[in-house]
């Protein structure tokens, strides 16, 4: 059983160095091929456009990641703004109209307590029974000076 | 003067009366007009008051409005401007592939180093 893994083990070692592409793990392999040339390990293959592409896109992706993210911030800013500003002007004009209804009332408050404090001096049952008085007073006296 | 005297002797009731009823009619007068007054005050304070608030109405709309427009107007000019970088950028990424073509023609060993660098992939010959 130990003999059997240990002939197994030296046969993958020996594999192993005969082919080091198979046994290699790395992080990732690439050469530059001629036209019509052949590659040693299985190989998705870019043309030098293509290539050229990627090491491009590499380059200005985070440039351009950034410049989306820094308009996309703007344009929230902006949008928060705006709504700061509305909410501002709602203030604004909440505040005058609560003016607005303060002076008014005071004002007619104001005319209102002049009008009852001038009608307060005004005494119906007073009035008439000062007029009735009157009245009679001015009718006997008038009676009175004729009779002489 | 006696007539009058007789006048008034004989009709005083009907003066003392008639002295009441002006006398009284007066201060109803003077009451009325107070509350005329007062619903005068009332309407004067209410009219005022709508006038005012639809003026506020008014100013507060043509203020969002305005703050709108100047909102869509920044806007127009963030996305003026990102579309200009973004166009520069693109201007900028076929210029940069033309140089990587050509770097693979005149300097193979460069463009190799620029792969390893960028991706760290690892460069077999």
């Amino acid at each position: 059983m130990v003999l059997n893994t240990l002939i197994k083990a030296t046969i993958l070692f020996v594999l192993s160095l005969t082919t080091p592409e198979l046994a290699h793990s790395s992080e990732g392999r690439f050469t530059l091929v001629p036209q019509g040339g052949t590659v040693r390990f299985e190989a998705t293959c870019f043309d030098t456009e293509a290539t050229a592409r990627l090491l491009t896109w590499k380059e200005f992706i985070t440039q351009e990641a950034k410049a989306q993210c820094e308009f996309e911030k703007k344009t929230l800013v902006l949008d928060s703004e705006l709504v700061i500003k509305n909410m501002q002007i709602t203030l604004d004009e909440t505040q005058v109209r609560y003016q607005v209804e303060m002076d008014t009332r005071d004002k007619e408050l104001e005319t209102l307590r002049d009008i009852i404090k001038k009608n307060k001096k005004l005494n119906v049952p007073f009035v008439v029974a000062t007029s009735v008085a009157v009245g009679f007073g001015v009718g006997f006296g008038t009676y009175h000076f004729a009779s002489k | 003067m006696q007539s009058l005297m007789n006048f008034i002797s004989t009709y005083w009731k009907e003066i003392a009366i008639a002295s009441l009823l002006f006398v009284v009619s007066f201060f109803w007068w003077q009451d009325h007009k107070g509350l005329v007054n007062a619903y005068d005050a009332s309407v004067e304070s209410y009219e005022t008051r709508l006038k005012e608030l639809k003026e506020s109405h008014q100013r507060e709309t043509e203020r969002k409005a305005e703050a709108l427009e100047e909102y869509k107007a920044k806007l127009e000019e963030l996305e003026i401007e990102y579309i200009v970088y973004q166009q520069a950028v693109a201007e900028a990424r076929v210029e940069r592939v033309q140089d990587f073509v050509a770097l693979r023609q005149e300097n193979p060993d460069q463009l190799i180093l620029e792969i390893e660098e960028k991706f760290g992939f690892e460069y077999t010959d």
